[in-house]
């Protein structure tokens, strides 16, 4: 996973920061950070398919 | 796959997930996502990844390296008054926002933990940026599955709602009805209905609802058992969970769309027809807002509290078989049998002859004469024959 979308994936799914401030934080337009997410949630679930025992 | 045919694009369905699309859209992606079986396997995968994301959790660090990040912390830090806040780092989710100070030290044990554990999926890389350092530190405070860790759309572990049916026999009905009502009290459950009916000629029965806290339901089971003879038990559970997260997706759309109608009609000064249409917008919104979160609310309350349905019969003391009868008694019932039919078939024939009677009354009368006539004749007829 590359590394922009994991910074997004970050703040929103631990840090739970709405689309529009992970957009402000990240001086990113909010579609940008809606695709960087989107990239890496595809990204993360084929890791868990890759390897579920790891996960 | 190809979406070309889809009205909503994937990132759109991942952001009604998230409850980050406006309402008109949100209402054309959930109808959307009803009838396309495409949609659904993604939006599944994508509620997957973040129930797995929240429930990863790091095996609990040896003390040694407690104490050697203690130490750490200390060297790093000068004398220690912040030692209470660093334990507290490590037991509790770090609040957002926290200060560059524990930010530091969050990456410390990051480092630390990253040599520990040789887990694939790491949270931390080499420094992307500087905002990102507050949250590439802490691999620690992931949620834990017991934990309160319940965002606001995703919930950690999945949401069943478990129900379960039991039919028994039992000995006394009062008796039972009794112990149920106690174990109701101790677990803290209620009857939502109830319902005793005794019908002539059958055991009384008790049928009804009640509701148990979901982690008490196998307990609650165990003890209602064992007030009689079970009959039949079943139990079942329906996962919420996507429902849930739907509900909560729409219920966060609206709220959106209702903070931007208020600034809306904060900020603009336009004709009343306008003004009075944006009002009636709002309150159409807050409609909504509201059967949503009634229908979250039991939701809710449907995944914390199983549903039971009891039915206790009562044993029914149907009436006393008799003995076998003996030869003597067999022969005698014979008889009497006989005699029973011997008076049946008297009876029969006089019923046959009470209803022919009229008529052959009737015929005997009409056919007297001529017979009698007839007879004469043929006396009077034999008689000159034999004085001829």
């Amino acid at each position: 996973m590359d590394s922009d979308a994991r910074e997004v994936l970050l703040l929103r799914e631990y840090e739970q920061l709405s689309y529009a401030e992970i957009a402000t934080l990240l001086r990113l337009p909010v579609n940008t950070v809606r695709s960087r997410l989107f990239r890496a949630r595809m990204a993360l679930k084929e890791l868990l398919v890759a390897e579920p025992g790891k996960a | 796959m190809s979406r070309a045919t889809h009205p909503v694009s994937p990132e759109e369905l991942m952001a009604y997930l998230d409850g980050e699309l406006a309402l008109g859209r949100a209402r054309e992606c959930a109808v959307h996502l009803e009838q396309c079986a495409d949609c659904q396997s993604l939006a599944s995968d994508l509620r997957l990844v973040g129930l797995q994301m929240n429930a990863w959790q790091v095996e609990s660090a040896p003390e040694s390296l407690k104490a050697s990040i203690t130490a750490a912390i200390e060297r790093h830090q000068g004398a220690s008054p912040r030692t209470k806040g660093v334990w507290h780092f490590l037991t509790k989710p770090l609040p957002r926002g926290a200060v560059w100070a524990t930010a530091g030290v969050a990456g410390l044990v990051a480092v630390i933990l990253l040599y520990e554990s040789s887990r694939v999926v790491t949270h931390s890389a080499p420094a992307v940026s500087s905002s990102l350092v507050e949250v590439s530190a802490p691999p620690v405070p992931l949620p834990q599955p017991g934990e309160n860790s319940q965002t606001a759309n995703t919930p950690s572990a999945p949401m069943i709602a478990r129900t379960a049916s039991l039919s028994m026999v039992v000995k006394d009905l009062e008796q039972s009805r009794a112990a149920l009502d106690g174990i109701l009290r101790r677990h803290g459950g209620y009857a939502a209905q109830l319902q005793s009916e005794a019908p002539e000629g059958q055991g009384r029965t008790l049928t009804a609802t009640l509701r148990i806290p979901a982690g008490q339901l196998d307990l609650v089971l165990a003890e209602v058992k064992k007030l009689g003879r079970v009959e039949r038990e079943s139990q079942g559970g329906e996962e919420v969970t996507a429902q849930y997260v739907d509900l909560n997706a729409r219920l966060s759309n609206a709220r959106n769309t209702e903070q931007r109608l208020v600034e809306v009609l904060n900020q603009r000064t336009g004709k009343m027809a306008d003004i009075l249409a944006v009002e009636n917008e709002i309150a159409r919104v807050r409609g909504e807002i509201e059967q949503m979160e009634a229908e979250r609310q039991g939701l809710e309350h449907r995944v914390a509290y199983s549903e039971l349905q009891v039915e206790l019969k009562e044993e029914y003391k149907a009436a006393l078989e008799v003995a076998p009868p003996s030869e003597g008694a067999q022969l005698w019932n014979s008889f009497v049998d006989g005699l029973r039919v011997a008076a049946d078939s008297l009876l029969g024939f006089v019923q046959i002859l009470a209803s022919c009677a009229p008529t052959l009354l009737l015929w005997g009368l009409i056919l007297f004469w001529p017979a009698r006539w007839l007879w004469r004749r043929r006396r009077v007829g034999a008689g000159a024959k034999t004085s001829v």
